[in-house]
């Protein structure tokens, strides 16, 4: 134990870091929302960075499909970036929920996928995503992409 | 005789021998336990410090580090440069353009090949599939390299081997892509999995390759494995459309021998044509359903002759349909309510039909069974209509 202590002391590491969101929320005005869901924790964190270094929207992510949904019933974000393999319930099903649900008539909905097949982007789009984003990504392309919606949505 | 004392001592003595070994297996395991969940925290502490530092390199916004102050921030130990070339994979798994050049480019870091390059050719099994995993992204892979991961291919290790494979389809030489991909396929204890993600790993996605893979692929078929690879490496032309390997696919539907080993293989040609549109195999596949009474080739017809539409097809569908086995009734009418519209309507007509002559029946020249019979597959078939429209509806409302 005492040679990770001294080196993560050596390198400086925070002992508490946490990814669950990186947005800074001090202002007593609620914030704006994007809600990133995703399972794998790299790429929901690399995608909270991308998205809190370009917009000032409060972020939260979650890795399960069933938490997200009951989360962005109580929240309502305005944006939803959704991976489609999810655990609990998957990108296309909750995109489904999404879409029934008249509370998240301004919520812009992108897909996120390592799947790149015409038939799942048709059904993405079949379900009225918004975007569908296939990985690998340029960081820039992917923000692009988001400046956009979010511009529409407001 | 029995003597009670050195019984009892006996006695004493494997009741405490027996107690040692239980606390020494109890430690033991706690000690496992605590060691793995110490390293879980220490990478996962790793991580979240390199994550930063790795993407303000990889996007140039931070700070500017070279490719060696960032090296030099990791300590030499065999895990830290796991846990480092790990993280480097899974960021270039997800980032492209320029970004994921620069990490690719910090991977090929001479540091990091030489100190895999020595791990390779270390007796132990641990360190040649660290090894073969660091030289899978790493596409300089000098002679020595390539000749010792063609031999560790060749090894009984089916873990290693298959680690080793991976890595040799980084080579920039064609001919010893094919021919790992190749020997892995000969081997009998590989898996379905295996063969799907070694494929991935074969055809890159870049479209001036793409044309290599397919031949390579068609090359890979035409040699004696076994028929359920074959069906993974049909299943993968069919599903990546490789459009223009639609006629060789068609013709080796053609020509295969038939017998039960090869089911699986037939199914997947047949789904394949399918996903590949190609048409022309519409007559091959219909004589394979008068053939045989096989149900999953059957119903990959189904679904391959529904995606081919035309009336010709669609009404070779219809004339099945009260025949059928329960799964093959069921799939025809889900893909003739659920696609095209005009579908709808050809079904329609086919039940007025097949109502009217119900009146047309002289009943006396049937048997009051025939009769049940054919009147609980009608029902069963206008069931089956009413479920499937709920589907397209509940599809159409999402």
């Amino acid at each position: 134990m005492k040679s990770m202590d001294s080196y993560l002391k050596l390198t400086g590491v925070a002992h508490n870091s946490t990814d669950k969101s990186m947005g800074g929320s001090e202002s007593t005005m609620p914030k704006k929302q994007i809600l990133i869901v995703d399972d794998d924790d790299l790429s929901r964190k690399l995608i909270s960075r991308l998205v809190s270094k370009e917009f000032d929207y409060e972020i939260t992510s979650k890795a399960n499909g069933i938490e997200a949904l009951e989360y962005a019933r109580k929240h309502i974000p305005q944006l939803i970036i959704l991976d489609l393999m999810l655990p609990g319930m998957d990108g296309f099903e909750i995109l489904k929920k999404v879409r029934e649900d008249q509370k998240f008539n301004q919520t812009k909905v992108v897909l996120v996928s390592a799947k790149s097949r015409s038939e799942d982007i048709e059904h993405g789009f079949d379900l009225t995503a918004d975007e569908y984003i296939t990985k690998p990504f340029q960081p820039k392309e992917f923000t692009a992409r988001i400046r956009k919606l979010l511009t529409k949505a407001a | 005789m029995f003597d009670f004392n050195i019984a009892l001592q006996s006695l004493i003595g494997l009741t405490v021998f027996l107690t040692l070994l239980f606390f020494f297996l109890l430690g033991y395991t706690y000690w496992t336990r605590r060691k793995q969940q110490y390293w879980k925290r220490y990478e996962q502490k790793f991580r979240d410090y390199f994550f930063s530092i790795l993407l303000d390199y990889a996007e140039q916004s931070g700070p500017p580090l070279s490719a060696d102050d960032i090296i030099k921030k990791i300590t030499k130990r065999t895990k830290d440069y796991t846990f480092f070339i790990n993280l480097l994979n899974e960021l270039d798994d997800i980032l492209d353009g320029t970004e994921r050049k620069r990490l690719n480019d910090l991977i090929k870091h001479p540091t990091f090949a030489s100190f895999y390059r020595d791990k390779l050719f270390q007796s132990s099994t641990d360190s040649k599939i660290y090894a073969c995993i660091y030289f899978q992204k790493s596409t300089h892979l000098d002679n020595r390299v390539l000749a010792k991961l063609i031999t560790v291919s060749k090894s009984n290790n089916l873990k290693l081997a298959f680690a080793a494979t991976k890595a040799l389809q980084s080579a920039e030489d064609w001919s010893i892509r094919k021919s790992a991909l190749l020997r892995f396929f000969k081997r009998t204890d590989i898996s379905e999995l295996m063969v799907a993600e070694l494929l991935h790993v074969f055809d890159s996605g870049l479209a001036e390759e793409r044309g290599q893979v397919g031949e390579a692929l068609k090359d890979v078929l035409l040699k004696k494995i076994d028929p359920n690879v074959k069906n993974i490496i049909v299943r993968y032309m069919g599903y990546q459309q490789f459009y223009e390997c639609g006629e060789f696919l068609y013709q080796y539907l053609k020509r295969i021998h038939y017998n039960p080993e090869k089911f699986p293989l037939i199914r997947g040609l047949i789904t394949a044509l399918g996903e590949l549109y190609h048409t022309e195999a519409d007559a091959v596949i219909k004589s394979y359903w008068k053939k045989k009474k096989s149900i999953p080739i059957r119903l990959a017809s189904i679904k391959t002759l529904s995606t081919f539409g035309g009336e010709e097809n669609i009404s070779f569908l219809l004339q099945h349909l009260l025949n059928a086995e329960f799964p093959i009734r069921k799939a025809i009418i889900y893909e003739l309510v659920t696609e095209e519209e005009n579908r709808i309507v050809l079904l329609t007509k086919f039940i007025q039909e097949t109502l009217r002559s119900l009146t047309d029946i002289d009943i006396r020249s049937r048997s009051h069974e025939q009769f049940d019979l054919y009147l609980d597959k009608i029902l069963d078939i206008t069931s089956g209509i009413k479920i499937a429209l709920n589907h397209r509806l509940n599809k159409s409302h999402a």
